[in-house]
């Protein structure tokens, strides 16, 4: 990213701001930047709580069903024998 | 005079006449099917109704509405394009189910009674199974398995409601104007049939399972048919129902949400699709005409760029030969081309200002606005949030930008056909992204609509310029990492061993038993009749089999009996 790719995307939210006190169809479309500050932190609220469920239990290694799998293999093989 | 053919007939033709051509010339006469398709549906004027005699039934085959005619329109043109995309590809077996999945496609969207819509809705879930084992891998074996074991289940439940509706009301057709919410027990069972189709969660982990799998040009076709047929087939028997709208939204955010920690780029976008239909469902559960409008002008549109970004994902898995984020990075030099034609699908599906997306997403959101369902109307931005974060930043970011994680020597040059059919889509995203009335054109209820107002503009570039900050600030802890998401797929996927255990291994395990049983039994009789005095006598197998000379008792001892008995009986009758 350089500097001038941060001035174009500035320019254009403060043209959006502008834009807002236009032409608005709900009370909350008249507060300046309102879905700026949505975007920012729907984003950051999205990425923390995925990243919390991950860590939690919801990401695993690649293998984690194949392992499973062969762990059940082996048991049967064991009692195939046993019999 | 238009030729009053139902174009699913067109697609099967294929079937007949492909597997007749020299292998060669295979993959540029598939386009032939689609494109008549597309004429037969653009030439077939609104209202045509052709019905065909079965049993004692009028089975509609063909039935023109507004609604079917925009879905038709982009089933055949996105089969022309996967077409096109496949045109390097040799394998008649991946051409004939294209054929047959688009076809039932086509079928389900024209038909105008339950019997047909079952028929091609069974022929589909075949068809795009075979999509998923062409790639003949051991997984992909396995997902196909489990995709079409989900399928047939969803087929059964519509097939159960189906019985139920016409055994109450004698009818096979189509209701004129849909069911009404939770109208009857058929109208559930059917409800859920089309909506394990739909991706509904929890009824989803059929989608990121399978689709990823898939082959490159399987993947392509795949994410374009199954769920948006479930929309329209929703849109047509269950409009406005109430559950729709939240069950929507938990498609919306849920898919967002594993697509953001997707590590497979094909998987990535397997989730999104959920998400993405989760905007046309809560469009059908919304039920206004504009909200109908807008399930339709947003499956037409996520079709073209959805199936964009998968080809373009595709085209990575071609040239380097994987799709995990944790071993991409740094290709942009590489694959210039391949990046700017994603990147119009995702500033699409992102729903930036003059790409397609935008002209759709905004319909869905301002219906419901209208229809004062705000919460739903916050949470859809939120999940258009995550839909920029996902696909919009973080897919490109770490595939064609980042650091290189593992270095690609080589990146094999990609085939002419697969540009162009991904140029070609990119275009048509940009012409409807800037002519809108194209598609509005084409919806089924009269509508007007300018999605280019100042309030919506405002809206789409705050929200996008800021979840980009907020992903840039934290980018450094976003490193794709080599894990997989555990879904709901966990539960079937877990308890499959022991399932295997109730119903494969006791079940042999009895069997074992009862013949090991039997084989004691016949020993023992065949022990018997050697020697069965000697045998009862003693339990052990005698010396010799028994000898009629040697072994039989003499004389006196029948005599006995005989004699014991009658005293016995002639007593007995005395004594009574």
């Amino acid at each position: 990213m350089k500097q001038w790719h941060w001035i174009v995307l500035l320019g254009l939210t403060a043209l959006s701001v502008i834009g807002q006190f236009i032409e608005h169809n709900y009370w909350w479309e008249a507060i300046p930047g309102f879905f700026a500050v949505f975007g920012f932190v729907g984003s950051l609220v999205l990425i923390f709580i995925a990243k919390y469920c991950a860590n939690l239990f919801i990401a695993q290694k690649p293998n984690y069903y194949d392992a499973l799998q062969q762990d059940h293999d082996t048991d049967q093989e064991v009692n195939t024998n046993a019999h | 005079m238009p030729i009053e053919l139902p174009p699913v007939l067109v697609m099967w033709l294929g079937l007949i006449i492909l597997p007749l051509l020299p292998k060669n010339a295979r993959p540029a006469a598939f386009l032939a099917f689609p494109i008549a398709a597309l004429i037969l549906v653009l030439t077939i004027p609104l209202g045509t109704v052709v019905t065909m005699p079965f049993a004692h039934y009028d089975l509609v085959v063909l039935q023109v509405t507004q609604a079917s005619r925009v879905f038709g329109i982009i089933f055949a043109l996105i089969a022309f394009f996967c077409g096109v995309y496949a045109l390097h590809m040799r394998e008649t077996g991946q051409q004939a189910a294209a054929l047959l999945y688009a076809g039932g496609a086509l079928g389900v969207t024209f038909c105008g009674d339950f019997f047909t819509l079952l028929v091609c809705w069974e022929i589909m879930a075949a068809g795009s199974t075979y999509l998923i084992w062409a790639r003949r891998t051991k997984p992909s074996q396995q997902a196909g398995m489990r995709y079409l074991l989900y399928h047939l289940f969803g087929g059964s439940l519509l097939l159960a409601g189906i019985i139920v509706h016409v055994q109450s009301t004698g009818s096979l057709l189509l209701p004129e104007n849909g069911f009404a919410p939770g109208e009857s027990l058929a109208a559930w069972l059917m409800f859920f049939g089309v909506m394990i189709n739909a991706a509904m969660v929890p009824l989803h982990a059929w989608l990121p399972d399978a689709y990823p799998k898939a082959t490159i040009t399987g993947a392509c076709v795949l994410s374009a048919f199954t769920t948006k047929v479930a929309v329209y087939v929703a849109i047509v028997l269950f409009p406005g129902w109430p559950i729709l709208m939240i069950m929507g939204v938990a498609m919306a955010i849920w898919g967002v949400s594993y697509a953001f920690l997707a590590n497979d780029i094909r998987e990535i976008l397997s989730y999104h699709i959920i998400s993405q239909v989760g905007y046309m469902i809560v469009a059908v559960g919304i039920g206004t005409e504009l909200a109908l409008n807008g399930a339709a002008a947003f499956a037409f549109s996520n079709i073209l760029y959805k199936t964009l970004m998968f080809m373009a994902t595709g085209a990575v898995l071609y040239a380097v030969g994987t799709s995990k984020l944790s071993e991409l990075g740094a290709l942009a030099s590489r694959m210039k081309w391949v990046l700017v034609l994603y990147m119009v699908g995702a500033l699409s599906i992102s729903g930036f200002p003059l790409f397609m997306g935008f002209i759709s997403k905004t319909m869905i959101i301002t219906a419901a606005g209208d229809s004062s369902a705000y919460a739903i109307k916050f949470l859809l931005i939120f999940a258009s949030v995550g839909t920029f974060l996902s696909v919009g930043i973080k897919l490109p970011y770490y595939t064609w930008f980042h650091e290189e994680k593992t270095h690609h020597a080589h990146v094999r040059p990609i085939p002419t056909g697969m540009f162009a059919a991904m140029t070609g889509v990119a275009v048509l995203c940009v012409v409807y992204g800037i002519f809108p009335g194209l598609l509005y054109a084409e919806l089924p209820y009269f509508m007007v609509f300018t999605p280019f107002t100042i309030p919506l503009l405002v809206e789409t570039t705050q929200i996008l310029i800021f979840t980009f900050f907020g992903f840039w600030l934290v980018r450094a802890k976003l490193t794709p990492k080599d894990k997989i998401s555990l879904d709901v797929d966990w539960f079937y996927r877990r308890l499959a061993p022991y399932l295997r255990q109730i119903f494969i291994s006791w079940v042999n395990v009895f069997f074992d038993t009862a013949e090991r049983l039997s084989f004691r039994f016949a020993d023992f009789v065949s022990l018997l009749s050697s020697d069965p005095m000697h045998v009862l006598r003693t339990m052990h197998r005698p010396l010799r089999d028994f000898d009629a000379d040697t072994d039989r008792p003499p004389l006196s001892t029948p005599i006995t009996l005989t004699l014991l008995v009658t005293v016995a009986v002639a007593a007995w009758s005395l004594w009574r």
